[in-house]
Protein backbone atom coordinates (compact mmCIF):
# COMPACT_ATOMS: atom_id res chain seq x y z
CA UNK A 1 0.00 0.00 0.00
CA UNK A 2 2.96 2.28 -0.59
CA UNK A 3 0.96 4.56 -2.85
CA UNK A 4 -1.52 5.43 -0.10
CA UNK A 5 0.76 7.20 2.36
CA UNK A 6 -0.67 10.67 1.86
CA UNK A 7 -3.80 11.39 3.84
CA UNK A 8 -5.28 13.99 1.53
CA UNK A 9 -4.07 12.89 -1.85
CA UNK A 10 -7.41 11.60 -2.99
CA UNK A 11 -10.75 13.39 -2.75
CA UNK A 12 -13.08 13.10 0.16
CA UNK A 13 -11.48 15.34 2.76
CA UNK A 14 -13.63 18.35 1.91
CA UNK A 15 -16.73 16.18 1.93
CA UNK A 16 -15.86 14.87 5.39
CA UNK A 17 -14.96 18.35 6.72
CA UNK A 18 -18.28 19.70 5.44
CA UNK A 19 -20.06 17.14 7.62
CA UNK A 20 -17.80 17.58 10.65
CA UNK A 21 -18.23 21.37 10.55
CA UNK A 22 -22.00 20.91 10.22
CA UNK A 23 -22.07 18.91 13.44
CA UNK A 24 -19.94 21.51 15.22
CA UNK A 25 -22.12 24.38 13.96
CA UNK A 26 -25.33 22.71 15.11
CA UNK A 27 -23.79 22.10 18.54
CA UNK A 28 -22.55 25.67 18.99
CA UNK A 29 -25.83 27.12 17.69
CA UNK A 30 -27.69 25.03 20.26
CA UNK A 31 -25.31 26.33 22.94
CA UNK A 32 -25.94 29.91 21.77
CA UNK A 33 -29.72 29.54 21.89
CA UNK A 34 -29.70 27.86 25.27
CA UNK A 35 -27.39 30.41 26.84
CA UNK A 36 -28.68 33.64 25.35
CA UNK A 37 -32.36 32.93 24.71
CA UNK A 38 -33.37 30.51 27.45
CA UNK A 39 -30.91 30.62 30.40
CA UNK A 40 -30.00 34.32 30.28
CA UNK A 41 -32.58 36.07 28.21
CA UNK A 42 -31.45 39.69 28.65
CA UNK A 43 -34.21 42.31 28.56
CA UNK A 44 -31.76 44.71 27.02
CA UNK A 45 -28.75 43.79 24.94
CA UNK A 46 -25.71 45.86 25.80
CA UNK A 47 -22.13 46.06 24.53
CA UNK A 48 -20.96 45.60 28.11
CA UNK A 49 -22.67 42.20 28.27
CA UNK A 50 -21.06 41.15 24.98
CA UNK A 51 -17.65 42.34 26.16
CA UNK A 52 -17.97 40.39 29.41
CA UNK A 53 -18.80 37.17 27.56
CA UNK A 54 -16.16 37.64 24.87
CA UNK A 55 -13.48 38.37 27.45
CA UNK A 56 -13.80 34.84 28.76
CA UNK A 57 -11.11 32.87 26.89
CA UNK A 58 -13.23 29.73 26.43
CA UNK A 59 -16.16 31.70 24.99
CA UNK A 60 -13.84 33.72 22.73
CA UNK A 61 -12.17 30.59 21.36
CA UNK A 62 -15.59 28.96 20.75
CA UNK A 63 -16.79 32.01 18.83
CA UNK A 64 -13.65 32.23 16.69
CA UNK A 65 -13.90 28.50 15.95
CA UNK A 66 -17.53 29.04 15.02
CA UNK A 67 -16.45 31.82 12.66
CA UNK A 68 -13.84 29.62 10.97
CA UNK A 69 -16.07 26.55 10.66
CA UNK A 70 -19.07 28.57 9.49
CA UNK A 71 -16.93 30.28 6.85
CA UNK A 72 -15.56 26.97 5.59
CA UNK A 73 -18.99 25.35 5.63
CA UNK A 74 -20.60 28.23 3.74
CA UNK A 75 -17.86 28.82 1.20
CA UNK A 76 -17.34 25.11 0.51
CA UNK A 77 -21.10 24.70 0.18
CA UNK A 78 -21.34 27.42 -2.45
CA UNK A 79 -18.32 25.97 -4.30
CA UNK A 80 -19.89 22.51 -4.39
CA UNK A 81 -23.28 23.84 -5.45
CA UNK A 82 -21.55 25.52 -8.40
CA UNK A 83 -19.64 22.35 -9.30
CA UNK A 84 -22.97 20.52 -9.25
CA UNK A 85 -24.07 22.98 -11.90
CA UNK A 86 -21.25 21.67 -14.05
CA UNK A 87 -18.74 24.55 -14.01
CA UNK A 88 -15.35 23.58 -15.31
CA UNK A 89 -11.92 24.88 -16.38
CA UNK A 90 -11.25 28.62 -16.04
CA UNK A 91 -14.69 29.25 -14.58
CA UNK A 92 -14.03 26.71 -11.86
CA UNK A 93 -10.61 28.15 -11.05
CA UNK A 94 -12.02 31.68 -10.92
CA UNK A 95 -14.85 30.65 -8.61
CA UNK A 96 -12.44 28.72 -6.41
CA UNK A 97 -10.05 31.63 -5.86
CA UNK A 98 -12.79 34.22 -5.43
CA UNK A 99 -14.32 32.02 -2.75
CA UNK A 100 -10.95 31.43 -1.08
CA UNK A 101 -10.39 35.21 -1.00
CA UNK A 102 -13.90 35.75 0.36
CA UNK A 103 -13.26 33.15 3.05
CA UNK A 104 -9.99 34.69 4.12
CA UNK A 105 -11.55 38.17 4.21
CA UNK A 106 -14.49 36.93 6.28
CA UNK A 107 -12.25 35.27 8.81
CA UNK A 108 -9.92 38.28 9.02
CA UNK A 109 -12.72 40.79 9.49
CA UNK A 110 -14.58 38.46 11.87
CA UNK A 111 -11.50 38.00 14.04
CA UNK A 112 -10.92 41.78 14.06
CA UNK A 113 -14.48 42.38 15.28
CA UNK A 114 -14.22 39.58 17.85
CA UNK A 115 -11.01 41.04 19.26
CA UNK A 116 -12.57 44.50 19.39
CA UNK A 117 -15.37 43.10 21.55
CA UNK A 118 -13.01 41.90 24.26
CA UNK A 119 -10.81 43.35 26.96
CA UNK A 120 -8.21 40.73 26.15
CA UNK A 121 -5.91 42.92 24.04
CA UNK B 1 -67.96 -15.28 -37.31
CA UNK B 2 -69.68 -15.69 -40.64
CA UNK B 3 -66.79 -14.11 -42.51
CA UNK B 4 -64.33 -16.51 -40.90
CA UNK B 5 -66.46 -19.50 -41.87
CA UNK B 6 -66.59 -18.23 -45.39
CA UNK B 7 -62.85 -17.82 -45.47
CA UNK B 8 -62.24 -21.36 -44.32
CA UNK B 9 -64.63 -22.59 -46.94
CA UNK B 10 -62.93 -20.70 -49.69
CA UNK B 11 -59.51 -21.60 -48.39
CA UNK B 12 -59.95 -25.33 -48.54
CA UNK B 13 -59.65 -25.70 -52.30
CA UNK B 14 -56.54 -23.49 -52.43
CA UNK B 15 -54.94 -25.58 -49.67
CA UNK B 16 -55.61 -28.71 -51.64
CA UNK B 17 -54.14 -27.14 -54.73
CA UNK B 18 -51.04 -26.13 -52.80
CA UNK B 19 -50.66 -29.62 -51.39
CA UNK B 20 -50.88 -30.96 -54.86
CA UNK B 21 -47.92 -28.77 -55.84
CA UNK B 22 -45.87 -30.32 -52.95
CA UNK B 23 -46.00 -27.53 -50.38
CA UNK B 24 -43.06 -27.46 -47.98
CA UNK B 25 -43.77 -27.21 -44.22
CA UNK B 26 -42.19 -23.73 -44.19
CA UNK B 27 -44.48 -22.46 -46.90
CA UNK B 28 -47.49 -23.91 -45.11
CA UNK B 29 -46.51 -22.18 -41.86
CA UNK B 30 -45.97 -18.86 -43.61
CA UNK B 31 -49.34 -19.13 -45.31
CA UNK B 32 -51.03 -19.90 -41.99
CA UNK B 33 -49.27 -17.00 -40.33
CA UNK B 34 -50.33 -14.62 -43.08
CA UNK B 35 -53.88 -15.76 -42.64
CA UNK B 36 -53.77 -15.24 -38.88
CA UNK B 37 -52.33 -11.75 -39.35
CA UNK B 38 -55.06 -10.89 -41.82
CA UNK B 39 -57.76 -12.10 -39.44
CA UNK B 40 -56.25 -10.17 -36.54
CA UNK B 41 -56.09 -6.97 -38.59
CA UNK B 42 -59.71 -7.44 -39.56
CA UNK B 43 -60.64 -8.01 -35.92
CA UNK B 44 -58.90 -4.74 -34.96
CA UNK B 45 -60.88 -2.80 -37.52
CA UNK B 46 -64.13 -4.40 -36.34
CA UNK B 47 -63.35 -3.61 -32.71
CA UNK B 48 -64.77 -0.17 -32.23
CA UNK B 49 -64.91 1.47 -28.84
CA UNK B 50 -68.49 1.00 -27.75
CA UNK B 51 -70.04 3.89 -25.84
CA UNK B 52 -70.59 1.89 -22.69
CA UNK B 53 -66.91 0.91 -22.49
CA UNK B 54 -64.63 2.50 -19.91
CA UNK B 55 -61.83 4.47 -21.55
CA UNK B 56 -58.67 6.33 -20.63
CA UNK B 57 -57.12 9.24 -22.43
CA UNK B 58 -53.41 9.33 -23.12
CA UNK B 59 -51.66 12.61 -23.73
CA UNK B 60 -48.54 11.55 -25.56
CA UNK B 61 -45.50 13.66 -26.39
CA UNK B 62 -44.80 13.70 -30.14
CA UNK B 63 -41.69 14.98 -31.86
CA UNK B 64 -39.71 13.98 -34.91
CA UNK B 65 -37.12 16.36 -36.31
CA UNK B 66 -37.07 14.45 -39.59
CA UNK B 67 -40.76 14.63 -40.38
CA UNK B 68 -42.48 17.74 -41.62
CA UNK B 69 -45.24 18.79 -39.25
CA UNK B 70 -43.69 16.96 -36.31
CA UNK B 71 -40.62 19.17 -35.91
CA UNK B 72 -42.40 21.23 -33.28
CA UNK B 73 -42.96 19.14 -30.14
CA UNK B 74 -46.64 18.64 -29.35
CA UNK B 75 -49.00 16.36 -27.42
CA UNK B 76 -51.44 13.97 -29.12
CA UNK B 77 -54.51 12.59 -27.38
CA UNK B 78 -55.48 8.93 -27.73
CA UNK B 79 -58.62 7.41 -26.24
CA UNK B 80 -58.08 3.80 -25.34
CA UNK B 81 -60.57 1.20 -23.99
CA UNK B 82 -59.63 0.29 -20.44
CA UNK B 83 -59.55 -3.24 -19.11
CA UNK B 84 -58.63 -4.54 -15.69
CA UNK B 85 -54.88 -5.01 -15.33
CA UNK B 86 -54.07 -2.69 -18.21
CA UNK B 87 -50.65 -1.06 -18.04
CA UNK B 88 -49.51 2.19 -19.60
CA UNK B 89 -47.48 0.15 -22.08
CA UNK B 90 -50.62 -1.80 -23.10
CA UNK B 91 -52.36 1.51 -23.73
CA UNK B 92 -49.44 2.81 -25.79
CA UNK B 93 -49.35 -0.37 -27.85
CA UNK B 94 -53.11 -0.07 -28.41
CA UNK B 95 -52.68 3.53 -29.55
CA UNK B 96 -49.91 2.60 -31.95
CA UNK B 97 -51.78 -0.38 -33.39
CA UNK B 98 -55.15 1.35 -33.75
CA UNK B 99 -54.49 5.05 -34.30
CA UNK B 100 -51.00 5.96 -35.37
CA UNK B 101 -48.43 3.39 -36.44
CA UNK B 102 -45.72 6.07 -36.38
CA UNK B 103 -45.99 6.45 -32.58
CA UNK B 104 -42.53 5.43 -31.43
CA UNK B 105 -41.45 4.03 -28.06
CA UNK B 106 -39.06 1.35 -26.85
CA UNK B 107 -40.40 -1.81 -25.28
CA UNK B 108 -39.45 -5.44 -25.19
CA UNK B 109 -40.11 -7.88 -22.35
CA UNK B 110 -43.26 -6.25 -20.87
CA UNK B 111 -42.35 -7.56 -17.42
CA UNK B 112 -40.00 -4.97 -15.90
CA UNK B 113 -36.86 -6.90 -16.73
CA UNK B 114 -35.42 -5.40 -19.91
CA UNK B 115 -35.52 -1.75 -18.82
CA UNK B 116 -36.47 -0.43 -22.27
CA UNK B 117 -39.66 1.46 -21.46
CA UNK B 118 -38.75 3.93 -18.72
CA UNK B 119 -40.93 6.97 -19.44
CA UNK B 120 -42.02 10.16 -17.72
CA UNK B 121 -45.59 9.23 -16.81
CA UNK B 122 -47.71 11.80 -15.00
CA UNK B 123 -44.59 13.70 -13.96
CA UNK B 124 -42.60 10.77 -12.62
CA UNK B 125 -40.07 8.36 -14.10
CA UNK B 126 -41.73 4.93 -14.29
CA UNK B 127 -41.61 1.74 -16.34
CA UNK B 128 -44.63 1.81 -18.64
CA UNK B 129 -45.00 -1.98 -18.42
CA UNK B 130 -45.05 -1.92 -14.62
CA UNK B 131 -47.42 1.03 -14.22
CA UNK B 132 -51.03 0.01 -13.78
CA UNK B 133 -53.43 2.55 -15.24
CA UNK B 134 -55.79 1.85 -12.33
CA UNK B 135 -53.08 3.08 -9.93
CA UNK B 136 -52.75 6.46 -11.64
CA UNK B 137 -55.06 8.99 -10.05
CA UNK B 138 -55.76 11.29 -12.96
CA UNK B 139 -58.21 10.52 -15.77
CA UNK B 140 -55.76 11.68 -18.41
CA UNK B 141 -52.35 10.04 -18.50
CA UNK B 142 -49.54 12.30 -19.61
CA UNK B 143 -46.67 10.38 -21.20
CA UNK B 144 -43.38 12.06 -22.02
CA UNK B 145 -39.85 10.86 -22.82
CA UNK B 146 -37.33 10.72 -19.94
CA UNK B 147 -36.25 14.24 -18.99
CA UNK B 148 -32.62 15.42 -19.19
CA UNK B 149 -31.85 13.27 -22.22
CA UNK B 150 -32.02 14.23 -25.85
CA UNK B 151 -35.21 13.13 -27.59
CA UNK B 152 -34.60 11.15 -30.76
CA UNK B 153 -38.25 10.68 -31.72
CA UNK B 154 -41.55 10.72 -29.80
CA UNK B 155 -40.82 8.81 -26.56
CA UNK B 156 -37.38 7.56 -27.55
CA UNK B 157 -34.39 9.26 -25.91
CA UNK B 158 -30.68 9.00 -26.63
CA UNK B 159 -29.21 6.63 -24.01
CA UNK B 160 -25.61 6.93 -25.21
CA UNK B 161 -24.44 9.16 -22.35
CA UNK B 162 -26.07 6.87 -19.78
CA UNK B 163 -24.29 3.84 -21.22
CA UNK B 164 -20.98 5.74 -21.29
CA UNK B 165 -21.33 6.46 -17.58
CA UNK B 166 -22.21 2.83 -16.88
CA UNK B 167 -19.15 1.63 -18.75
CA UNK B 168 -16.91 4.15 -16.96
CA UNK B 169 -17.17 2.15 -13.74
CA UNK B 170 -16.06 -1.08 -15.43
CA UNK B 171 -19.24 -3.03 -14.68
CA UNK B 172 -17.95 -6.57 -14.84
CA UNK B 173 -16.65 -9.11 -12.35
CA UNK B 174 -12.87 -9.09 -12.36
CA UNK B 175 -11.20 -11.00 -9.53
CA UNK B 176 -7.56 -10.43 -8.51
CA UNK B 177 -6.95 -14.13 -8.31
CA UNK B 178 -8.67 -16.95 -10.11
CA UNK B 179 -8.96 -20.43 -8.61
CA UNK B 180 -6.22 -22.77 -9.70
CA UNK B 181 -8.58 -25.33 -11.11
CA UNK B 182 -10.47 -23.59 -13.87
CA UNK B 183 -13.57 -25.66 -13.15
CA UNK B 184 -13.67 -24.57 -9.52
CA UNK B 185 -16.54 -22.22 -8.67
CA UNK B 186 -15.90 -18.76 -7.26
CA UNK B 187 -18.24 -18.96 -4.33
CA UNK B 188 -19.59 -15.97 -2.49
CA UNK B 189 -20.63 -16.30 1.12
CA UNK B 190 -24.27 -15.66 1.94
CA UNK B 191 -23.70 -12.48 3.93
CA UNK B 192 -21.76 -10.89 1.12
CA UNK B 193 -24.41 -11.94 -1.37
CA UNK B 194 -27.09 -10.28 0.78
CA UNK B 195 -25.01 -7.09 0.86
CA UNK B 196 -24.85 -6.75 -2.91
CA UNK B 197 -28.20 -8.39 -3.65
CA UNK B 198 -30.28 -5.25 -4.20
CA UNK B 199 -27.57 -3.59 -6.26
CA UNK B 200 -27.55 -6.51 -8.71
CA UNK B 201 -31.18 -5.84 -9.62
CA UNK B 202 -30.41 -2.85 -11.84
CA UNK B 203 -31.97 -3.17 -15.30
CA UNK B 204 -30.23 -0.13 -16.84
CA UNK B 205 -33.51 1.68 -17.52
CA UNK B 206 -32.07 5.12 -16.77
CA UNK B 207 -34.99 6.31 -14.62
CA UNK B 208 -32.67 7.24 -11.73
CA UNK B 209 -30.26 9.22 -13.87
CA UNK B 210 -33.18 11.08 -15.43
CA UNK B 211 -34.62 12.01 -12.03
CA UNK B 212 -31.30 13.25 -10.60
CA UNK B 213 -30.98 17.04 -10.43
CA UNK B 214 -27.21 16.91 -10.21
CA UNK B 215 -26.85 14.60 -13.21
CA UNK B 216 -29.09 17.03 -15.11
CA UNK B 217 -26.68 19.91 -14.63
CA UNK B 218 -23.38 18.07 -14.51
CA UNK B 219 -22.71 15.70 -17.39
CA UNK B 220 -19.52 14.41 -15.83
CA UNK B 221 -21.32 13.10 -12.75
CA UNK B 222 -21.36 9.30 -12.87
CA UNK B 223 -25.00 9.18 -11.79
CA UNK B 224 -26.86 6.80 -9.47
CA UNK B 225 -27.00 3.76 -11.77
CA UNK B 226 -23.28 3.76 -12.51
CA UNK B 227 -22.34 4.29 -8.87
CA UNK B 228 -24.69 1.47 -7.90
CA UNK B 229 -22.93 -0.73 -10.42
CA UNK B 230 -19.57 0.25 -8.92
CA UNK B 231 -20.98 -0.61 -5.48
CA UNK B 232 -22.05 -4.03 -6.69
CA UNK B 233 -18.48 -4.96 -7.60
CA UNK B 234 -16.53 -2.92 -5.01
CA UNK B 235 -18.47 -4.67 -2.25
CA UNK B 236 -18.03 -8.13 -3.76
CA UNK B 237 -15.44 -9.77 -1.54
CA UNK B 238 -14.41 -12.26 -4.21
CA UNK B 239 -12.70 -9.57 -6.27
CA UNK B 240 -9.87 -8.87 -3.83
CA UNK B 241 -8.33 -5.78 -2.21
CA UNK B 242 -6.32 -4.56 -5.19
CA UNK B 243 -9.32 -4.50 -7.52
CA UNK B 244 -11.37 -2.74 -4.83
CA UNK B 245 -8.75 0.02 -4.61
CA UNK B 246 -8.92 0.47 -8.36
CA UNK B 247 -12.70 0.65 -8.21
CA UNK B 248 -12.61 3.17 -5.38
CA UNK B 249 -10.22 5.32 -7.41
CA UNK B 250 -12.89 5.62 -10.09
CA UNK B 251 -15.74 6.59 -7.80
CA UNK B 252 -13.64 8.91 -5.62
CA UNK B 253 -13.07 11.45 -8.37
CA UNK B 254 -14.60 14.88 -8.01
CA UNK B 255 -17.52 13.95 -10.27
CA UNK B 256 -17.93 10.53 -8.70
CA UNK B 257 -19.75 9.91 -5.43
CA UNK B 258 -19.17 13.39 -3.93
CA UNK B 259 -21.66 15.07 -6.23
CA UNK B 260 -24.61 13.18 -4.70
CA UNK B 261 -26.64 15.58 -2.57
CA UNK B 262 -28.82 12.83 -1.05
CA UNK B 263 -32.06 14.07 -2.60
CA UNK B 264 -33.29 10.49 -2.81
CA UNK B 265 -35.06 11.18 -6.12
CA UNK B 266 -33.25 8.22 -7.72
CA UNK B 267 -34.29 5.88 -4.91
CA UNK B 268 -37.82 7.21 -5.20
CA UNK B 269 -38.20 6.37 -8.90
CA UNK B 270 -36.17 3.13 -9.13
CA UNK B 271 -38.57 0.47 -10.51
CA UNK B 272 -36.52 -2.28 -8.86
CA UNK B 273 -36.54 -0.55 -5.44
CA UNK B 274 -32.75 -0.42 -5.21
CA UNK B 275 -31.63 1.77 -2.27
CA UNK B 276 -29.43 3.84 -4.59
CA UNK B 277 -28.79 6.80 -2.29
CA UNK B 278 -27.78 4.49 0.55
CA UNK B 279 -25.34 2.72 -1.74
CA UNK B 280 -23.80 6.01 -2.81
CA UNK B 281 -23.49 7.10 0.83
CA UNK B 282 -21.88 3.80 1.73
CA UNK B 283 -19.29 4.25 -0.98
CA UNK B 284 -18.58 7.78 0.32
CA UNK B 285 -17.97 6.34 3.79
CA UNK B 286 -15.82 3.61 2.29
CA UNK B 287 -13.74 6.19 0.42
CA UNK B 288 -13.29 8.37 3.50
CA UNK B 289 -12.30 5.40 5.64
CA UNK B 290 -9.91 4.32 2.94
CA UNK B 291 -8.20 7.67 2.43
CA UNK B 292 -8.15 9.70 5.57
CA UNK B 293 -5.32 8.22 7.55
CA UNK B 294 -3.92 10.69 10.03
CA UNK B 295 -0.91 8.61 10.99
Amino acid sequence: MAEHYSSFERKGSRWLLQRVTAVFLVGVLAFHFLLLHFVNHAAEITLAGTTTRMSSVGYFVTMVLFLVTATFHGVNGVYNALINQGIDGTQKQAVKWVLVAAGVLLIAQGTRVAVAMTNLV
Amino acid sequence: MSTIEQETETEEPTDEAAEAAVESPGERRRAEKQERTRQRDQQRVDEGISESEETVTLKVFRYDPEVEGKEEPRFDDFTVPFHKGMTVLDALIYSRDHYDSSLTFRHSCRQAVCGSDALFINGKQRLACKTQIADLDSGTIRIEPLPHQEVVKDLVVDMEHFYDQMEAVEPYFDADELPEDELEEQRQDRENREKVKMSTRCIWCGACMSSCNIAAGDNEYLGPAAINKAYRFAMDEREGEQRKQERLKIIEQEHGVWRCQTQFSCTEVCPKDIPLTEHIQELKREAVKNNLKFW
